[in-house]
């Protein structure tokens, strides 16, 4: 299999960023009530994935030459930037998306996700190509587990759960199902 | 005199070259190793390689003779598989040593009978491991064997 | 401070302070001292891992066996501890609009060094922990003990919170490594502890193995919460502080 086809199958599946590799849990357990505000909270948090996969490579190549153990600082300051800027931006183009995701936006920059993928690629050493595959994969698994586990959420609300699973218990338990289901994938690439 | 020292040391920051690829990684040529024994003869040549295996990308590092295409040996250097069936291609000795009689191009069999010398036995319930590490040793070999033996001339001698 | 809606009771202790209701039927409470109390409050009522739920991603993602619990609580640790004295110490002089983005940077400083102490001191261990050492960075936990505490009580208290939660996460951290690892491996701290016939369930060191040890842990722990104000109810006024 290719190599950029191998990046985004296994960021998206085979490691899904957040049923396999545990980053992105806070939105995921948290935030996952509605399927509409999940979905959305994942474009938000691929596009942001995008930003910082491009801005991880230039400092890499170009700044972080003479000092890598600036690296986690280096990478944090310039996630929260991005996703202050990104904040704006919506503010100002999509105002009725702004009021729905409201508290979650600046939420994203605390994310393990975005960090977590900066890290990933600089230890693997991705060039700019492999690194925005890298991120566009790992964004679409994680909207991918962001819905699936909003749908089945939504449906576990008409259900009857009991008293003690209630809230977190239950969601743990879905989570690891939806985990299960993701080892199926595995093997695919290894042709 | 200080003014000057401040001037030479901003000239050379100026001069002082990045290195090539930065923190990720330096230098995308990839490389094989000679090894040499004792009286400074030839035995083989150590190759890395790194394919996906069945989660993450299987990196292993193995030697190989280029005239005879025989394995010296084999070892897995990283792999992220089912830990106690998958991640046996690590630490199943067993499965690890048949690798230093195998004859490339190898080929996973479930019972190896002595017949073909490039059988390889896989492990039961690893099998997609095992046949990562097989697919790997034979990719690298068929790209690096013509390299290696046209670079010697074809000959043993150092 | 009285509970809204409760009779005055006849209080055993000093102050009459009327602090939590239960069911209808007001508890007295001595109140305890601050520090002691900030200690005892991160380890057991406020546990990061199995009250609060923070930090949620190394809690599953490393807890495969008990010494990389370990040795990521004792990290985490270290950077509550710098990082809430930091934050303590320079309380007054952090501008209300930047203090997110210097808690942040902060945190990110001791983070580093922990991460270069673990690769020199202890290679393997950071092997294992891989990148959740820089992801202590953005645990929720350290930004939000900064933001609810450090940044509103003196430098004692703040050490002691630190102690405390660290020692509190440490402890969540190793509940559910020893279950993974005991039930999906066999070991306990590499030694053998199940007997040789058992065969390991390799899920619980899996993906899968971590949601569902924290969803038993927080089952477990509710249910007993459960059944103790159950017997609280059955016999009022049996509780004395």
């Amino acid at each position: 299999m290719g190599d950029l086809a191998w990046i985004v199958i296994s960021s998206m599946l085979v490691s899904n960023f957040t049923l396999v590799m545990f980053l992105g849990l806070c939105p995921f357990l948290g935030v996952t009530q509605q399927v509409q505000t999940a979905f959305r909270l994942g474009i938000a948090n691929t596009f942001v994935l995008v930003i910082t996969a491009m801005s991880a490579w230039f400092l890499n190549r170009y700044v972080l030459g003479p000092a890598p153990f600036l690296r986690t600082i280096a990478f944090i300051v310039v996630i929260a930037s991005a996703v202050q800027v990104v904040e704006m931006m919506i503010r100002k183009h999509y105002p009725a998306l702004f009021r729905q995701l409201g508290i979650y936006l600046p939420l994203i920059s605390t994310n393990c996700a975005i960090l977590g993928l900066a890290i990933f690629q600089s230890n693997r050493g991705y060039n700019l190509i492999q690194g925005l595959a890298f991120a566009l994969g790992a964004g679409t698994g994680l909207t991918l587990a962001l819905s699936l586990m909003a749908s089945i959420r939504m449906r576990t609300e008409l259900s009857t759960v009991p008293s003690l699973m209630r809230g977190m218990g239950v969601v743990l338990v879905i989570a690891s199902f939806l985990s299960m289901a993701f080892m199926g994938f595995a093997g695919l690439g290894a042709s | 005199m200080s003014t000057s020292t401040v001037a030479d040391h901003r000239r050379l920051l100026r001069r002082q070259r990045r290195p090539h690829g930065g923190v990720g990684n330096p230098g995308k040529l990839p490389r094989v190793f000679q090894g040499y024994d004792a009286s400074d003869r030839r035995i083989g040549v150590a190759v890395l390689a790194a394919e996906p295996g069945f989660t993450e990308m299987v990196s292993l590092i193995f030697g190989f003779d280029p005239e005879s295409g025989r394995l010296l040996g084999m070892k897995v250097l990283e792999q992220k598989d089912t830990p106690g069936l998958g991640d046996k291609i690590q630490k199943d000795s067993s499965f690890v040593n048949q690798f230093a009689r195998a004859v490339a191009p190898l080929k996973g069999v479930k019972r190896r009978t002595g017949s073909d010398p490039g059988d390889v036995d896989v492990i039961s319930g690893a099998t997609i491991s095992s046949r990562a590490v097989v697919r790997i040793i034979n990719n690298a070999v068929a790209r690096w064997r013509p390299l290696l033996v046209a670079y010697h001339g074809g000959g043993t001698t150092p | 401070m009285t509970a809204m809606g409760a009779a005055p009771v006849p209080v055993i202790g000093d102050a009459p302070q009327v602090v939590s209701v239960q069911r209808g039927v007001a508890l007295p409470r001595r109140p305890e001292p601050p520090l002691f109390g900030d200690f005892m409050r991160g380890i057991w009522k406020e546990n990061p891992v199995l009250v609060q739920m923070l930090g949620m991603c190394p809690t599953m993602a490393i807890t495969n066996n008990v010494i990389n619990s370990l040795a990521m609580g004792l990290a985490t640790m270290f950077v509550l501890l710098g990082s809430e004295f930091i934050v303590s110490l320079f309380r007054h002089r952090i501008p209300t609009e930047v203090r997110i983005a210097s808690y942040i940077l902060v945190t990110a400083t001791f983070v580093t060094m922990v991460d270069l102490s673990l690769e020199a001191l202890t290679p393997g261990v950071h092997r294992a922990l891989g990148a959740f050492i820089a992801l202590i960075v953005v645990n929720c936990l350290v930004l939000g003990r900064q933001e609810s505490f450090a940044a509103k009580q003196p430098v004692h208290r703040a050490v002691m919170d630190a102690l405390g939660t660290g020692l509190g996460f440490t402890l969540g951290l190793s509940i559910m490594g020893a279950i993974r690892e005991v039930l999906g491996n066999g070991t306990f701290l590499g030694v053998q502890v199940m007997p040789a016939a058992w065969e390991p369930w390799v899920i619980m060191v899996l993906p899968p193995g971590g949601f569902l040890t924290l969803g038993i842990v927080l089952l477990t722990l509710s249910a007993f919460r459960e059944m103790r104000a159950q017997r609280a109810a059955v016999r009022p006024g049996r509780r004395i502080a």
